[in-house]
């Protein structure tokens, strides 16, 4: 892994905090010369896939282990925060309510699918997440008195502080520059915690891991446990930019898009996720014209991707 | 009712088991798990339909040349996408795969568009009475193709020189070449048959519901995963079994639970099948393929 790069980077940026400071200067301003609200929602699109490819690093990079069903956490968030928000609490905080209550959910639901996914391993544990997945969106489908089934939820009010309305495009990219940011900090703090290199030494060997000391069970849960929470977080952010919420919102396809968001970056690296969420949104979004293509060229990128750079464009493993 | 369920759960489990055989055979020589047998078998599916709808050539005549084409692609696919990737790590491999079927999937949505397309109607309709049961003749050639190919394929497995070369390889890839088998032949081989069966399964399968879409390949893909698996890697009348088991309980699950969640199944007894008993309900657990 680049742990030598990483450690390197860190301490250049705490020589010269500015290097951090203009980046993020940037980031602020950048709405402010953008007038096109679709290159916006295109760009709110790119911030939103880099959280969530972020937070799949956490199981995809750091446990190593590709997870296919990562929407399903995406869904559990996104349809707790809309029916909180539709249902219970009312009032403008109802948004900020629902957002760690979504977290909380897709983080018990990280647990449930975390414990008896401790033992299976590679193909095994491909096919049982997108069972997960596929799972949670049967149920969303087929549960009609709570979510509408088919019809999907419509009517999601938009996010509020007192009387102040998160309606313009630009509203919701500091919002989700916000939880990306969080995201991305607490990526990087748990991956250079004591946490984080337990988890890489599962990875790269888990019996020796084990014989050191490091609790597997313990750690493995916990990553599931954080890594669906993050997601659960940008789900209900997902559902109160669109305001409207349907089951095939979260097909597998869109769990091996994240993934692949993943893989393309490079796992287990911190930026990896965010260059390729640019990247496979970006291309998207420019092949549109083309729109039959679309997907052909995503699955010719995969497999020549993984002939040519096996560990993604930023990864050193 | 019940009967109608049973039989119908009969036939689509027949489906299941030509395609589930097919994935084990890979799986077991090659070591892959082929996300795209899917979309191969959905363009089995789709010459099958080209042949019978635009050509006119009979049944006989598309369902074996369906299966030739479809075999022709699949020593395509594996030449171009999977023998690069032979020595690569298990996650590359599996994007790979997916990106494969990605592109398959698409292709066939170019070539015959996205809206599904009928099959002509009258193939394969007459029915047949059995005391007093009625068949449709579709039904009859989906279970006796299922059970002539399992036969066939129990007796190359076991009985010939390239089953002994297919079990060798599915035991250590390095050793079988060292005794001098050519792995590269084998593979090639083992994928024209295995995507042979899926055109089998998919101009079935396609008949019998009297329609074929692009997308029909990937609950199919879970299904014959779930069926590999359940039978033990490798083990065809394991998959044999295991598809007929896995049709009854979509079939009458769907029947007396709810036909909503009819795709859904499967993966709960995947789930349970994979905590409870990983190495399969007919096979050994081989720990070093886990």
């Amino acid at each position: 892994m680049n742990t030598l790069g990483s450690a390197k980077a860190s301490t250049a940026a705490s020589r010269m905090p500015y290097l951090w400071g203009l980046p993020l200067l940037a980031l602020l301003v950048l709405p402010m010369t953008i007038s096109s609200p679709y290159v916006l929602h295109v760009i709110v699109l790119v911030g939103y896939y880099s959280a969530v490819a972020l937070s799949l690093d956490i199981i995809a990079g750091f446990l190593g282990e590709l997870s296919f069903g990562h929407a399903g956490f995406l869904a559990v968030g996104a349809y707790t925060g809309a029916l909180l928000t539709l249902k219970v609490f009312t009032g403008w905080w109802g948004f900020w309510l629902s957002l760690p209550i979504g977290g909380l959910m897709a983080l018990v639901m990280g647990i449930a699918i975390g414990i008896p996914t401790l033992r299976i391993k590679g193909h095994y544990f491909f096919i049982v997440t997108m069972g997960f997945g596929e799972i949670v969106r049967f149920i969303l489908l087929n549960w009609i008195s709570l979510t509408r089934g088919p019809l999907g939820l419509t009517g999601i009010a938009s996010p509020q502080i007192g009387t102040f309305m998160f309606r313009e495009r630009s509203h919701y990219y500091y919002l989700i520059l916000a939880l990306g940011l969080v995201t991305l900090v607490a990526v990087r703090r748990l991956r250079n915690s004591y946490i984080g290199r337990a988890w890489v030494a599962i990875r790269e060997n888990d019996l020796a891991a084990e014989t050191m000391g490091v609790n597997l069970t313990y750690y493995k849960v916990l990553a599931f446990l954080v890594s669906a929470f993050f997601a659960g977080l940008a789900g209900v952010f997902f559902a109160h930019y669109l305001n409207y919420l349907h089951p095939n919102n979260f097909v597998a396809l869109e769990s091996i898009m994240i993934l692949m968001m993943v893989i393309l970056g490079g796992q287990g690296t911190i930026w990896g996720p965010i260059v390729g969420a640019v990247i496979l949104v970006g291309a998207q979004e420019i092949l549109r014209p083309v729109a039959e293509m679309r997907m052909l060229f995503v699955g010719v990128l995969m497999v020549v991707l993984m002939v040519f750079r096996p560990n993604g464009l930023l990864g050193r493993r | 009712m019940l009967l109608d369920q049973i039989i119908n759960g009969l036939t689509v489990g027949s489906v299941y088991t030509l395609v589930g055989v097919g994935y084990t055979l890979i799986y077991g020589v090659l070591g892959l798990i082929n996300f795209a047998h899917g979309a191969i078998y959905t363009a089995g599916a789709y010459f099958a339909f080209t042949l019978l709808a635009t050509w006119n050539t009979g049944f006989t005549l598309a369902f074996l040349l369906a299966m030739v084409l479809t075999a022709i692609l699949g020593m395509v696919v594996e030449k171009v996408a999977y023998y690069p990737l032979r020595h690569a790590r298990l996650d590359c491999q599996v994007i790979s795969v997916f990106g494969t079927a990605i592109v398959l999937e698409n292709v066939i949505m170019l070539v015959w568009g996205s809206k599904p397309r009928p099959f002509p109607a009258d193939i394969l309709a007459s029915t047949v009475r059995v005391g007093s049961f009625t068949f449709s003749m579709i039904q009859l050639a989906m279970f006796a193709t299922a059970l002539g190919t399992m036969v066939i394929l129990y007796l190359l497995v076991y009985r010939t020189k390239v089953g002994i070369a297919m079990r060798a390889c599915s035991m250590d890839n390095e050793t079988a070449n060292l005794m001098g088998v050519d792995i590269e032949r084998l593979r090639l081989g083992t994928f024209a048959l295995s995507a042979a069966l899926a055109a089998s399964a998919g101009t079935l399968i396609g008949i019998y519901y009297r329609m074929v879409s692009f997308n029909m390949g990937l609950s199919v893909v879970i299904k014959a995963f779930v069926v590999a698996i359940t039978g033990g890697i490798g083990n065809i009348v394991g998959a044999f079994f295991s598809g007929l088991v896995l049709g009854q309980i979509e079939s009458l699950g769907a029947a007396y639970v709810s036909s909503g969640y009819r795709d859904a199944f499967v993966y709960v007894v995947l789930i349970l099948l994979l905590l409870f008993k990983p190495g399969g309900l007919f096979g050994k657990l081989t720990q070093e393929k886990v």
